[in-house]
């Protein structure tokens, strides 16, 4: 049923524009590229829709997919339904390094920066949040222990001192990397194209596909570490592969499109409502509402204010605190 | 068959329990009784695995229990604990069915899920099944959870002996429910082969169903043997330093104890409450 949705709405998404295109057009693009049919079309038509927008929605399809996968399993493994992977400390490490990569590709990173090129923040941002992860996780373990506990203030205090890195890092940029920096900030999927897919599919796909085989352990973690024990669960290995896997999958995600906000959050909220909280079920659920929503709040970034865009990030902030707002008042005597 | 022998359990430095120990054999009910901080729970927590014991050592069937792999150890033992909260809403048999993880992969869906609702209606929650956890009483949360351990440790053809572990399962039952928790126990002893052992601060609940009573105090094991033996006048004063008389009330099967509330007085410090 949603992974219907999600192709159709895919395939909509494909038609909307800011300039739009007609269904058989955008058909023929497709036979032309698939099926290496001869239909005669302009390039600028093939262009548009192969090279900017396909790729374009597929990113959506991940990036929605992948922050909201790591978000319900986070949330499941801190027990706790506010939880997201911001909290451990990914986002606000993609963006210490991102900052430092705007503002010093061109200086201290010289070298590495001529030869990444565009693509140095990019780079810079999925470091970072993998090494502030572990950062946290290293932090909050001792004697071959985690406790979830001291992660969750572990990674507090971390995004804190990151937003206050960054914030210095600003405070000393001049006029065009701010602009660069702020929009970084806001994040956004106009940089898609084909390598970058290239690259982000199996960041995002093989850890989501490893969460997604740690769903009984994830359910028995509800009941609390000690529970998930007794009845054979290794929540040492298994705190250990939700965190590296979330860690991979968001930093993959901040990295191509900067910080957007409450999909991790929310999506994992409205899949539990529907389906209940087991994890089977909540994950696949959680990836496909995700790529869904995403879809069309970037078909709507790009098209709202066109021939413009919006940052996708004010826009899922936007909708998405509103709704969960409503979602809290609408469960308030559940919760 | 459980041996736990010589257990010391140190917390900060200090010893919270000293030389304790319990066996348990397979179709024994055991109580595991003393007044609160007398180590039940540290014992119980050593026994399940949960706490390594600074001193002696757990074997269960003749393996130490660092030997057993998790998910093996999880199909001969299962452990309640006090309390369990659940962070999200969920339905009483999913739950229920949570407890057969350790034979993930191994057992048709079907099959999960009928083992699941047969533990259920053991339990007394038969017409529970598509409830919202959250929404069930604290008592009916506790034999929920009961269920799921009983499922966890299910067999068709039990080829080892099977253990469970519980502490204060009956804390928030009713009258008639402890004594229903407590049959079905006493059953599951009898006619499953379970070996059980349990937490119980009801003396007369221990009298009625436990084959042994084991009795701690300050952290040190104090007697150990059939109720009748343990729950004496005198055990009863070392023990919880509580005068209490035991009879035996014509035409039933165990004695009573009854308990003289003018011998207790007021709270006392840690010092003064232990001779």
């Amino acid at each position: 049923m949603l992974t219907l949705l999600l192709a159709i709405s895919a395939l909509c998404a494909l038609l909307i524009g800011a300039y739009s295109l007609p269904v058989q057009q955008v058909g023929l693009v497709m036979g032309e590229q698939l099926l290496g049919l001869e239909a005669g079309l302009p390039q600028t038509l093939s262009y548009l829709v192969w090279d900017i927008r396909l790729p374009r929605i597929l990113l959506s399809v991940f990036v929605g997919g992948g922050l909201a996968i790591a978000g319900a399993a986070v949330q499941g493994l801190f027990r706790n339904p506010l939880a997201d992977p911001a909290l451990i400390g990914v986002t606000s490490g993609a963006m210490v390094f991102a900052v430092a990569g705007i503002l010093f590709s061109a200086s201290v990173l010289g070298v590495i920066g001529s030869w990444l090129g565009y693509a140095t923040v990019t780079v810079m941002a999925f470091t970072g949040s993998l090494l502030t992860t572990f950062l946290v996780y290293w932090l909050a373990s001792s004697k071959g222990y985690t406790s979830v506990v001291t992660m969750l203030l572990a990674g507090v205090a971390i995004t804190a001192l990151g937003g206050a890195l960054t914030g210095l890092m600003t405070y000393f940029s001049d006029e065009d990397e701010l602009r660069d920096i702020t929009f970084w900030t806001l994040g956004s999927l106009g940089g898609a194209n084909w390598q970058m897919l290239a690259l982000l599919v199996p960041l995002v796909l093989l850890p989501a596909i490893i969460l997604w085989r740690q769903s009984s352990q994830l359910d028995l973690l509800l009941l609390g570490e000690r529970e998930a024990a007794y009845t054979g669960v290794n929540t040492q290995r298994t705190k250990w592969i939700v965190i590296g896997c979330a860690a991979l999958i968001v930093g993959a995600c901040v990295a191509v499109s900067g910080v957007i906000a409450f999909v991790a959050l929310v999506v994992p909220h409205l899949v539990r409502l529907i389906q209940g909280p087991r994890h089977h079920s909540l994950l696949l659920g959680s990836a496909l509402l995700g790529g869904l929503l995403m879809v069309w709040a970037d078909t709507a970034a790009r098209t709202l204010i066109a021939p413009a865009e919006l940052p996708i990030g004010i826009l899922t902030a936007l909708l998405g605190a509103p709704f969960f707002i409503w979602l809290l008042l609408k469960t308030k005597r559940s919760l | 068959m459980i041996e736990a022998n010589h257990i010391g359990v140190r917390k900060s430095g200090r010893w919270i329990l000293r030389k304790a120990g319990v066996q348990v054999r397979a179709g024994e009910l055991i109580a595991l009784i003393g007044a609160n901080g007398a180590g039940k729970s540290t014992l119980l927590k050593a026994v399940a695995g949960e706490i390594t014991p600074d001193e002696g050592a757990v074997a269960i069937n003749g393996r130490a229990l660092a030997a057993w792999p998790g998910t093996d150890l999880a199909q001969v033992r299962g452990v309640l604990s006090q309390s369990v909260e659940l962070p999200f809403s969920m339905p009483v048999l999913d739950l229920v069915e949570m407890g057969r993880y350790p034979y993930q992969g191994q057992e048709a869906a079907a099959h999960t899920k009928a083992i699941a609702r047969n533990c259920l209606q053991q339990v007394g929650l038969q017409g529970y099944e598509e409830r919202d956890v959250r929404t069930l009483s604290g008592g009916e949360q506790q034999r929920a959870q009961l269920a799921r351990v009983l499922a966890q440790v299910h067999r068709d053809q039990p080829s080892q002996e099977r253990f469970l572990l519980l502490d204060e399962p009956t804390a928030s039952q009713d009258i008639a429910q402890k004594q229903q928790l407590l049959s079905l126990l006493r059953k599951l002893a009898d006619e499953a082969g379970l070996g059980i052992l349990t937490i119980l601060h009801d003396l007369n609940l221990a009298m009625q169903y436990a084959d042994r009573v084991v009795l701690l105090r300050g952290g040190h094991l104090l007697k150990s043997g059939p109720p009748e033996t343990v729950l004496t006048p005198e055990g009863i004063a070392q023990g919880f330093g509580v005068k209490a008389r035991v009879v035996h009330p014509p035409g039933e099967a165990h004695p009573h104890i009854l308990t003289c509330p003018t011998a207790v007085g007021l709270f006392q410090n840690e010092e003064t409450a232990i001779p």
